[in-house]
């Protein structure tokens, strides 16, 4: 079980409502775990209420559309018939939310509020509007755990086996960090999720849809390769005279040639899905700010142009521009932080204490404790 | 420890409700023609006549460059700390505390000068909860919540159990409702103002309003409803973590039913100005000082006894101090801007002066907010404990002993002020335990084995 990230909220609310605010990001930052993935932990009050909040303002906006988000052909006023409007948007948005068909109980549940509502004689779409804040801040929809609540969890040994509706969810919020759509509830209410192959040929389906999967496996790779967060990829910055190439505009072209060229591997009808395309393509997505990095002098503008790097100095994503220019100084090179990221995260290596007798690493102008990488205090210093 | 203290007074609230709505609609802008539509329920009102006893806890970063030097009450402050030396009665600089939990928290990766790391168990009797990077997690409540709790349970209630507030605060965590369960501060001082000085402010009855407040609790019925059931669902772990999401939801929905606290005559409501952006650095003087006049407001009205501020993350690389005259360059790394916070602070040297100065003058501005408040005999100070509580003794070193501790106000005459309290080597947890002997708050089950114990 886990609390949706800042992302997957946004993401979701972009897929159900059209909302595309990312309104998530009033909420305090994502913690993150030992891999560098976003993970967060217990809900503070000050989130309970921003919840509420961004709960209140998306439905907001949504009932303007009262037409797009819950279609009902009851006249105003007629009570049966806008009864019923309800009960069908509550079963259609409430499966699309909780990643899962909704029981009775949770149905009369949600009515209930749409009752109470106009009972105190509100109109139709504060009720709808009000159905839809429970459902947005309902761990069914905050947390990512499909199961409903009256169904036994099937145990197989000392396991207990997902869902198929977790599985549908699982393999959506991986490949498109966010619920899924129709088609996938479709096919795990009808268990069609049941053999590697369904789940395979689902999986091609989510990476075909360009936009959503190439968000997702972007966000995926800079997670992994720790370019978020704290002096990730957002603070990035170059001492001009050092690098003397270095321009603002580079840092946002440094951004988007990660996203796309994890996207050139695993998204779309080009991609071979391999990670040795991932590790040794001397591919790289330039624009005019950072052309003068690969040697490169025909790039120009802020078109992104995919260009065959020089092979004796480029292969995949480590030689790439993010990781390089991340895992580094300001005024160049940091191999110890490049090799703490590889020795760690993708060897699975762990790092001792630093022996007694390793004299700090010195640079001008910086004092010690910056680069001593054997405690975690690395980047922080 | 007999060093700190004076004598102790019972703890004797006595509510007086008084009225000042004038002042708090001056505050607003709003005009007395508003006035009879106000609520005539009222908060408890402040300057009371036998006045309770309160804390208040403010966290920041990154070491000093100098300290009070000399014993006794002859010390003397370096010249940075000027602004503190007409407070020089009400204060008690620490010097030889350590953070020991954090010593003791097994974790051989990590080196034990890292001061940045310290934060989550700062403010805690307990080890770390979970060491990971980034997001180290307290190993208990910090002390606001443990008081305010207390509080709580001797059936002291007052409109706000505490306050959490920040400045630009992400990062490590200072403040935990319990072990795992973080109370994130809020950053936006606007926010507060409205929620604890004016929410109880209509423009005039409307009943759409009240109509629409009640269909909105029926809705948080149904979500804390469905917490409930899906915390028994979830197995033990995360139902743990689902039940402090619902304990979230129940205290949130308190706060909302408090509504603003109507402060009592002669106590002022602050002027916080006109809104900036709660997200821009260049605005974190204007945000403290609007953050520290909410905390002394609150207090002095007896709004709250508590408040814990977190000002700037674990090392502030994301604050440069544009409002001293110090720019960006644009260049950086793993610290920030070259003239972060952060950066300045790994340098040391007369720009870390200028900061430190800084940070030492919103301190003495509390302070003298609280001493300007008359209360009883004397002033709301006198009845508070104000700690400073910084995790690493300088910005070069991190290292975590001799941390840079400063308690102010006599906390209803336990404290003896005017002293600089040298001592040796001694825990954290143990100063934090006399300000639980100040607050007249048992410290069972605060502190884990081997910490709850008494200043030598």
């Amino acid at each position: 079980m886990r609390r949706l990230t800042r992302r997957e909220y946004n993401h979701s609310v972009a897929q159900l409502l059209g909302d595309t605010s990312q309104p998530a990001n009033a909420l305090p930052t994502d913690a993150q775990n030992e891999a560098g993935f976003a993970s967060p932990i217990a809900v503070s009050t000050l989130e309970a209420r921003l919840y509420g909040d961004i709960a209140e303002a998306v439905a907001g906006r949504a009932v303007k559309d009262l037409g797009k988000l819950a279609p009902c052909d009851a006249k105003v006023g007629d009570r049966a018939g806008e009864d019923a409007c309800a009960r069908r948007f509550i079963e259609g948005f409430g499966r699309r939310a909780y990643r899962r068909p909704l029981e009775a109980s949770e149905v009369t549940d949600l009515f209930g509020v749409y009752d109470s509502t106009r009972k105190l004689t509100l109109d139709h779409a504060t009720g709808v509007s009000l159905v839809l804040q429970a459902i947005l801040q309902s761990p069914k929809f905050l947390y990512r755990w499909e199961v409903a609540p009256s169904a036994k969890l099937g145990r197989d040994g000392a396991y207990v086996r997902l869902t198929p509706h977790q599985v549908a969810s699982r393999l959506s919020f991986f490949l498109w960090g966010a619920g899924p759509d129709d088609a996938l509830l479709d096919a795990a209410d009808q268990g069609q999720l049941a053999t590697p192959e369904q789940v395979v040929a689902q999986g091609k389906r989510l990476l075909g849809v360009g936009g959503k999967a190439s968000d997702a496996v972007g966000d995926f790779h800079r997670q992994w390769l720790r370019l978020d967060g704290p002096a990730g990829l957002a603070d990035l910055s170059k001492s001009k005279s050092k690098v003397p190439a270095w321009t603002d505009d580079a840092r946002p072209a440094i951004k988007a040639e990660l996203d796309a060229f994890a996207a050139s591997v695993f998204v779309g009808p080009q991609a071979d899905g391999k990670l040795a395309t991932l590790l040794t393509a001397p591919v790289g997505f330039v624009r005019e700010s950072t052309a003068p990095f690969y040697d490169l002098t025909d790039v120009k503008g802020t078109t992104m142009v995919r260009k065959e790097l020089n092979v004796a100095q480029r292969a995949g994503v480590f030689t790439q521009l993010a990781f390089l220019s991340v895992h580094a100084t300001s005024s160049g090179s940091h191999p110890t932080k490049r090799g703490t990221v590889v020795w760690r995260d993708l060897l699975c290596g762990a790092l001792g204490k630093l022996p007694d007798n390793v004299p700090p690493v010195k640079e001008a102008g910086t004092n010690v404790s910056a680069l001593r990488t054997a405690d975690d205090g690395e980047v922080l210093g | 420890m007999k060093a700190l203290m004076s004598t102790h007074k019972p703890i004797n609230p006595d509510h007086k409700p008084k009225y000042c709505r004038r002042t708090l609609l001056r505050a607003l802008g709003l005009g007395p023609g508003l006035l009879p539509v106000l609520t005539t329920d009222f908060a408890y009102a402040g300057c009371l006549a036998k006045p309770p006893k309160r804390a208040i806890f403010v966290v920041w970063t990154n070491g000093v460059q100098e300290w009070a030097q000399g014993s006794g009450p002859s010390f003397t402050l370096p010249g940075y700390m000027k602004s503190l030396e007409p407070h020089k009665a009400d204060l008690l600089p620490l010097a030889g505390v350590k953070l020991q939990t954090l010593k003791d928290t097994p974790n051989p990766q990590k080196a034990d000068n890292v001061g940045h790391g310290a934060t989550p168990a700062l403010l805690t009797g307990k080890k770390y909860k979970e060491l990971r990077p980034f997001v180290e997690i307290g190993g208990g409540p910090s002390i606001d919540s443990f008081i305010a709790n207390d509080l709580l349970k001797r059936g002291i209630k007052t409109p706000r159990s505490s306050l959490a507030l920040g400045v630009m605060q992400e990062g490590y965590l200072a403040l935990w409702r319990d072990s795992g369960q973080p109370n994130r501060p809020d950053n936006d001082p606007y926010r507060v103002f409205a929620d604890v000085f004016a929410g109880n402010m209509g423009t005039a009855p409307d009943p759409q309003i009240d109509k629409l407040r009640m269909a909105r609790k029926s809705m948080l019925d149904l979500v804390k409803r469905d917490l409930d059931a899906f915390k028994k669902r979830v197995g033990r772990e995360n139902g743990a973590r689902i039940d402090a999401h619902l304990t979230s939801v129940r205290e949130l929905e308190k706060n909302l039913d408090a509504g603003g606290a109507q402060v009592g005559a002669g106590c002022a409501v602050p002027a916080i100005g006109n809104k900036v952006d709660v997200k821009n650095t260049r605005n974190f003087h204007t945000l403290t000082k609007a953050q520290f006049d909410i905390a002394a407001a609150a207090i002095a009205a007896d709004v709250t006894r508590v408040v814990a501020i977190q000002m700037g993350n674990e090392g502030d690389n994301h604050v440069v101090p544009t409002w001293l005259g110090i720019e960006p360059t644009g260049k950086g790394g793993g610290l920030g801007d070259e003239n972060s916070h952060h950066s300045i602070a790994h340098r040391g040297g007369d720009n870390k002066r200028k900061i430190d100065g800084w940070f030492f003058e919103q301190f003495a501005h509390l302070i003298d907010k609280l001493r300007t408040d008359k209360e009883g005999t004397g002033n709301v100070l006198d009845n508070t404990v104000c700690l400073f509580a910084n995790h690493m003794q300088n910005g070069g070193s991190h290292s975590i002993d001799n941390i840079p501790w400063l308690l102010a106000g006599k906390c209803g005459g336990y404290f003896k002020t005017n002293d600089n309290v040298k001592v040796s080597n001694v825990p954290h947890t143990q100063v934090l335990k006399e300000i639980l002997l100040a607050m007249g708050v048992p410290s069972t089950g605060f502190f884990e084995d081997p910490y709850d114990q008494d200043l030598p």
